[in-house]
């Protein structure tokens, strides 16, 4: 089912969460909402469950206006970043939950809804834990359980709110491609929230930039990454070091990767002098200074490149940018 | 990933005490046994006393003085406004807890004020204002049903005109495919039915009303009823508020994001979730409405047979000097004491088992 959101605005007193945001995701597409806390992302996600309704501006479900419609009807299933499950119950009766609520004349029989739970769990591979309760489960189990009852309506839509949040960074990598795998199954048309921007990149279709109520920008997660269309998303999405060229009222940004380091002088490279080196994996990270009149520069350089350069602090080298991106100080578009 | 200890698992022993960081022995059995001792003289002997007093002149003795016609007129009246009490104050206090931990309204710190307001007052000045209300000689001048019903007239047939306005216009039906508005028979026949009985009440049952036929409130049935729901209703929902604003509203939005009815929520989410702390109000409201003496004097009238509760009744026994049968029916008040003390103990130990369990939740989700 695709997803048009038009103009919609939300305060919360005199704070604006959504700032006349407009967005469409057509149906079968894993879009991620990415951006700093308090930025709009989750009040969007409520809105098009029905969670929340918005000041100004309209929601359409599969080409109908789903403004005022309440939760119960609109065929989404969300998923709480603190998993919500109901903790009275086993995690089959969660699961089975939704079919027991249908209308009499729709609802399975109690046989039919067991079945489809098992069904379910197999799903998300939790078939010997029907009969835990909830806070007898790990965080990353539990958040498998709430993902296979929100899709136990058989959902047209998925909303997950910062689904892997509360989970341990090893659990959370195995989670996430796990839900890309279970969208390539299912097909679902999904939309997640998360702040995390290597979740965004490794798990979305394309990817949504938020910052403080409005969209920075909206694309695949390669061209948000290469070609940012703001200073805020192209910090947002990883290191940056900034440039200042007060004449011209430009900035440049060049990532740290982008760095290049060496003892001789080549083609428009500056003089430098290192100030740290830290390796940190496979990667060494080098902080150098241009002088007093230039902010510090951070560079990143492959392993490799360090065994053959042997930096230490203090020494004199020159520095090269590869990929340099400039804006204009009101924000506007690079050049 | 899981800090919780398996199910069942003992829990550690605490570390032996050290030298320096507890009382030397002396002072801790000291402590103790003038705790003991005190809550032996204070307490436990007077509930003996009362039990020893109450079969004071045999068994025989005891069991005249409960199945005596008054006495079982005072149980029965004890009943009737500890029933009523819980019944309203149980609904009262779930909409109460309700309205205050899941909306946003003007006055709701007045409110949450006011849900104290018996605790705060005494229940003599309780008492006296249901006097001043329903008495001979106070706002409805003896006869509370006519002074009130130009409201009930009113709130009829403004439900009833309401009813056929929401009827006519209709309701989006969403279950269908392009919603759009049905009219509602159904709640239109509701709202004329509403203002007819409104009329035929103006028309047939005040005359009958004003007849000197008014419910009697004071010096009667009513007027216990009355005082004791007055007295007793913050405590289920001073109970149930702080339950539901730590259970929260997730599990609740993710039961209607799955289809649920907010009936259907209530019911099968929300309370659940709350029982335990909705019992513990039920029991608290239950033993202060069998109890209670101070209100219920003020308006009872004190006619054996009729208005007297059990509290009222021991009084007018001791006060006849007739002590063993004055204890009789202490006895049966003690006993009811010691009961409600038991299901006490017993729920406040769900809702730590609760609390652990929970606990152990936010382990696991750390």
């Amino acid at each position: 089912m695709s997803i048009r959101v038009r103009n919609i605005t939300r305060r919360f007193g005199s704070f604006t969460a959504l700032n006349d945001i407009s967005l469409d995701i057509a149906d079968g597409e894993l879009v991620a909402l990415l951006g700093p806390s308090g930025s709009g992302k989750t009040t969007l996600l409520r809105i098009i469950a029905g969670l929340d309704v918005p000041d100004l501006g309209t929601v359409e479900l599969a080409g109908e206006d789903a403004t005022g419609r309440p939760p119960q009807t609109r065929g989404v299933g969300f998923v709480f970043q603190h998993y919500a499950l109901f903790r009275h119950m086993t995690v089959r009766d969660n699961i089975a939950f939704p079919l027991s609520v249908k209308p009499r004349h729709e609802r399975p029989t109690k046989a039919a809804q067991h079945e489809r739970a098992m069904e379910l769990l197999r799903l998300v591979q939790l078939e010997g834990y029907a009969g835990r309760r909830p806070h007898q489960l790990s965080g990353g189990q539990r958040q498998r359980v709430a993902l296979a009852r929100a899709l136990a309506v058989e959902p047209k839509v998925l909303l997950l709110d910062e689904p892997f949040g509360a989970l341990d960074a090893q659990v959370r990598k195995e989670l996430r491609r796990w839900l890309r795998r279970l969208h390539d199954e299912v097909h679902v048309t999904s939309v997640f929230v998360t702040h995390d921007q290597e979740e965004a990149m490794e798990v979305a279709d394309r990817v949504v930039v938020f910052n403080q109520g409005r969209i920075e920008q909206v694309g695949t997660p390669e061209e948000v990454y290469q070609r940012p269309a703001s200073p805020f998303v192209h910090r947002f999405l990883g290191d940056a070091n900034e440039f200042k060229a007060h004449r011209d009222a430009t900035s440049s940004w060049v990532r740290p990767h982008d760095v290049r380091i060496a003892r001789y002088q080549v083609d428009g490279s500056v003089p430098a002098t290192v100030r740290w080196v830290k390796a940190v994996g496979p990667v060494v990270r080098v902080e150098l200074s241009r002088g007093p009149d230039h902010g510090p520069v951070e560079a990143e350089i492959p392993y490799e490149r360090q065994a053959d350069l042997r930096l230490v602090a203090g020494d004199k080298v020159f520095v090269g940018f590869d990929s340099v991106r400039a804006f204009s100080y009101d924000g506007g578009a690079g050049i | 990933m899981s800090a919780a200890p398996p199910n069942g698992s003992p829990l550690h022993a605490p570390p032996p005490p050290r030298p320096g960081l507890t009382e030397p022995a002396w002072v801790r059995w000291l402590l103790i046994g003038i705790v003991v001792s005190f809550l032996g003289c204070f307490l436990l002997l007077p509930l003996a006393v009362v039990f020893v007093s109450a079969f004071a002149k045999g068994f025989d003795a005891y069991v005249a003085a409960l199945s005596d016609p008054i006495a079982w007129s005072a149980i029965r009246l004890t009943l009737l406004a500890a029933g009523v009490s819980v019944v309203l104050n149980t609904l009262f206090g779930v909409a109460a807890a309700w309205a205050v931990t899941r909306f946003r309204f003007v006055g709701k710190s007045l409110l949450i004020s006011l849900i104290d307001l018996p605790f705060a007052v005494s229940p003599v000045i309780s008492g006296l204002i249901f006097v001043l209300l329903f008495g001979a000689q106070g706002w409805a001048q003896g006869k509370p049903v006519g002074a009130l019903w130009p409201i009930a007239w009113w709130a009829l047939v403004l439900i009833g005109v309401g009813l056929i306005a929401r009827g006519a216009v209709g309701l989006p039906d969403y279950r269908l495919a392009a919603p759009r508005r049905r009219c509602s028979w159904a709640r239109i026949a509701i709202g004329f039915a509403s203002i007819g009985v409104a009329l035929a009440a103006d028309r047939f049952i005040q005359p009958w009303l004003a007849g000197d036929n008014d419910l009697a409130v004071i010096f009667a049935w009513p007027g216990i009823v009355l005082a004791t729901v007055f007295v007793t209703f913050p405590f289920v929902a001073r109970e149930l508020i702080p339950v539901m604003q730590s259970v929260g509203q997730e599990e609740e939005q993710a039961a209607l994001s799955l289809g649920a009815s907010g009936w259907t929520t209530f019911w099968r989410v929300t309370m659940p979730n709350v029982k335990w702390g909705l019992l513990y109000g039920i029991i608290l409201c239950n033993a202060r409405a069998m109890g209670e003496f101070g209100a219920v004097s003020v308006v009872s009238g004190h006619i054996r047979g009729q208005t007297n509760t059990m509290p009222l009744h021991i009084e007018i026994l001791f006060n006849e000097y007739q002590f063993a049968a004055a204890f009789a029916v202490a006895s049966i008040l003690a006993l009811l004491a010691l009961v409600t003390l038991a299901l006490k103990t017993f729920i406040e130990s769900r809702i730590a088992a609760i609390d652990a369990a929970n606990a152990r939740d936010e382990l696991a989700t750390e």
